[in-house]
């Protein structure tokens, strides 16, 4: 009798992070999930770190609209220029924000927007280049008030 | 039936051929992320803009996918270079048969 309540018991304390953790697992995405967003865009093109001027407050107080400034180094030559600019998010229920694809009638690749974020955590920038390679950057953000799930 | 709503352009009226011109653009939109639920617990479906496309001359310009990381409301600022006189024309497309568009003149001179 004893030994079937200890059993019982263990079962129960194994399986409590489970039935916690359950709830919430399939609705934020992982840092994995932002990883396995960014591999599908890239591919297998190389990326190079780095090139890329990202605009991202530290501490957000509302995350329900987070006003984000990005800029790529680029001569934006009909030869040489930024075909895409992808944002992805770590810790937001979906990885993908944003993706805006330029020409070389942009002129200079800076693009500005609004977006929300769920949590504190690191926001990715990818910039798809002309000449066959990805530039990337990220950014750290403290978020006070979370989006998509409340306000 | 398709839904539309209330769009607004900021941009220049004229410029100097060659000149770097900055567009904002707004769509009013809940943008409806599909995560949230109403008091009875019931999920909200999703809705939201889904592509916007800016076209100068019937060339694309610009364009963006959307997705439910995307702010109400949204907002978005990019450069043109402005290259003959012509018209801008916009288009938003979203969930629901949602369309709007809106267009703006340039003169360049």
């Amino acid at each position: 009798m004893k030994e079937q309540l200890q059993y019982n018991r263990r079962a129960l304390l194994q399986a409590l992070p489970i039935l916690l953790i359950l709830p919430c697992a399939p609705t934020f995405a992982s840092k994995n999930d932002a990883m396995d967003a960014m591999q599908k865009i890239i591919g297998e093109t190389p990326v190079k770190d780095g090139g890329i001027y990202f605009e991202l407050s530290p501490l957000i107080e509302n995350g329900n609209s987070v006003p984000i400034k990005i800029e790529v180094e680029s001569p934006m030559s009909s030869q040489n220029y930024v075909k895409a600019i992808h944002v992805i998010s770590e810790d937001n229920p979906l990885p993908n924000i944003f993706s805006a694809y330029l020409t070389p009638q942009s002129g200079k690749a800076k693009i500005a927007t609004r977006v929300r974020l769920a949590n504190t955590q690191r926001v990715w920038v990818l910039a798809e280049m002309s000449q066959g390679y990805y530039a990337r950057t990220f950014a750290d953000t403290n978020v006070t008030l979370a989006a998509c799930f409340e306000g | 039936m398709s839904k539309t709503s209330r769009t607004l352009i900021t941009m220049p009226k004229t410029a100097r051929k060659g000149a770097l011109i900055e567009i904002s653009v707004i769509a009013q939109h809940d943008m409806e992320t599909g995560f949230r639920r109403t008091e009875t617990g019931e999920l909200i479906p999703r809705d939201i803009i889904r592509t916007f496309t800016c076209t100068y001359n019937n060339i694309e310009v610009f364009r963006a996918d959307l997705h439910p990381g995307q702010a109400a409301n949204p907002q978005m600022t990019f450069t043109v270079v402005a290259s003959e006189s012509g018209e801008f024309q916009f288009k938003w497309v979203g969930d629901n048969n949602y369309i709007s568009t809106n267009q703006s003149f340039l003169i360049v001179n």
